[in-house]
């Protein structure tokens, strides 16, 4: 290997391990491995960048229950339709039928995106047969199949429940949150609740939390000069910030904040940590304010937040950023 | 960390599935997480690296690597794969600054396994700012040209930083080589 093509060959697979390649890249380096093939199945870089990466996550937040319970039903689907094939392949032996397909072949037919099922696609998985799994450290009884389509309140499930409930309860059971409003509603159970009633308004999760959550904290909005948080008319915007550490979530209460156009520019969600380097807070998540009355958005964070010392809004393009410039800042909440 | 689940996994063991997601499911969670954009993406993520973990399991070879460490590079193929194919970036939360103590790791989980103290060790010994340009690009994910905009820094002394530090890394890891058989040599 001549020294230009060892280090082009070094720079590219440093780059598959860490940013990926496009796909001429790939091309490049499928090129030059070809020539080296001990080289081809070289993972030492993707190794080093895991071992990194593994070093440095800290595993404490748990896989969602609800996920758990969808991938155990793949894993059962998955090592079946292998049992299947590998059956099958064993009869067309015996046969002196087709000459062998290969297990890694036969699986490999199975269309993968098949096997993904978004968890956003309520009645996908509501109305999907199940699998019976036979995972025995955690089998999925068939009354737990419902929890898969807690979907858009995914681990908040027990919290919006209560909040249909709470609803319910306070309709005193006659507003039409179920298909048949005269079933005896003491029978229902609030899996079933959920995935058939009316689903709670983020105002109303909201307010349950405030009413429920122990270790909530509210924090007023404070307006800085920004013009997004100036109304024109003498006024600022304004509203709070409701976080719950147990949870991890949280809710952001906006009034006054400017209407944005999505195409244009998007707010983003910031939440400094004592146990985080200031230079990195977690980011929040993006959002738009669709119109000038009160806009309500619950916080969907992206790493654990521990002891949040900050919350700010900052004003990106669409999309939102890696790393906020904090060029624009028109709302803050501090934790005092 | 001994009693490998990869090795058992199969439809004659279909407990190990199970506990494959008990031992790895945070892990693979956290790192999905961390690497996608939303909860969305990132329950799509897991479902995928799952996928994938049961199609190469029989490639797992505890003389390379460890299984966390097996396990998360099968992960970051996913993960790289999928946002490449998104075309957007993962965020980047997290500081480095406070990932620097083994303290904190010792608090997952998994069992940090010696290759990942190596790692620590290597990263540790890196001069700040090299330092700084692993973590965002390994942990934190972002491009090279990302890196470059966020520290200020040319792309080419980025890519020549994080090169350094993987082959730091990779040298640390190294196996050493079995013993040439007694009685071949001369």
């Amino acid at each position: 290997m001549t020294q230009a093509k060892e280090e082009r060959t070094l720079d590219l697979l440093v780059a598959r391990a860490t940013e990926g390649l496009d796909p001429t890249a790939e091309q490049e380096l499928e090129v030059l491995l070809a020539q080296f093939p001990e080289l081809d199945e070289d993972p030492s870089f993707d190794l080093a960048a895991a071992s990194i990466d593994v070093a440095y996550t800290m595993p404490q937040q748990p896989m969602p229950e609800n996920l758990r319970n969808l991938v155990a039903a793949q894993a059962s689907d998955f090592f079946e339709s292998r049992s299947f094939s590998t059956e099958q392949q064993s009869l067309a032996v015996a046969d002196e039928a087709e000459s062998d397909k290969g297990d890694e072949g036969e699986r490999d037919r199975i269309n993968d995106s098949d096997r993904v099922v978004s968890l956003s696609d309520h009645r996908a998985t509501a109305t999907r047969p199940q699998p019976e799994t036979t995972l025995a450290s955690d089998s999925v009884a068939p009354d737990s199949v419902a929890s898969k389509s807690l979907d858009t309140t995914r681990w908040l499930g027990w919290l919006a429940a209560a909040a249909v409930l709470l609803v319910a309860i306070m309709t005193r059971a006659s507003a039409p949150i179920e298909p048949d409003p005269s079933g005896p509603t003491s029978t229902i159970e609030p899996s079933t609740l959920v995935e058939t009633a009316v689903e709670p308004t983020p105002a109303q999760v909201r307010q349950t939390m405030l009413a429920r959550a122990t270790d909530v904290i509210q924090l007023d909005w404070t307006a800085t000069d920004d013009p997004a948080a100036q109304t024109g008319s003498g006024t600022s915007a304004s509203g709070d910030v409701v976080w719950s550490s147990a949870a991890q979530t949280g809710y952001m209460r906006f009034s006054g904040l400017a209407v944005n156009d999505p195409g244009v520019y998007q707010y983003q969600l910031w939440i400094f940590d004592a146990e985080q380097d200031e230079r990195y807070p977690i980011d929040g998540g993006v959002f738009d304010i669709a119109n000038d009355g009160e806009t309500v958005i619950r916080i969907d964070p992206k790493l654990r937040v521990v002891s949040p010392t900050l919350f700010a809004i900052t004003v990106e393009k669409p999309g939102g950023v890696v790393v906020s410039s904090r060029e624009r800042l028109p709302l803050l909440a501090k934790v005092s | 960390m001994s009693d490998a689940i990869l090795p058992r996994l199969g439809s004659d063991n279909p407990d190990a599935a199970g506990e494959l997601m008990d031992r790895y499911g945070g892990l693979i969670w956290s790192l999905a997480r961390r690497h996608t954009r939303t909860a969305t993406d990132a329950e799509d993520a897991v479902q995928e690296i799952f996928l994938a973990l049961w199609k190469s399991a029989s490639r797992f070879d505890p003389a390379k690597a460890s299984e966390p460490t097996f396990i998360t590079m099968i992960a970051r193929r996913r993960l790289i794969d999928l946002h490449r194919h998104r075309k957007r970036r993962p965020p980047a939360e997290g500081g480095a600054a406070e990932l620097d103590t083994l303290t904190d790791l010792r608090s997952g989980k998994i069992e940090l396994e010696a290759e990942a103290k190596q790692a620590v060790r290597v990263v540790g010994t890196l001069k700040p700012k090299e330092r700084e340009i692993v973590l965002l690009a390994t942990y934190h994910g972002m491009s090279h040209s990302e890196i470059a905009s966020h520290v200020g820094m040319p792309l080419g002394t980025v890519k020549t930083y994080i090169r350094r530090g993987l082959m730091l890394v990779r040298k640390a890891l190294e196996k050493p080589r079995p013993a040439p058989v007694s009685g071949v040599a001369t």
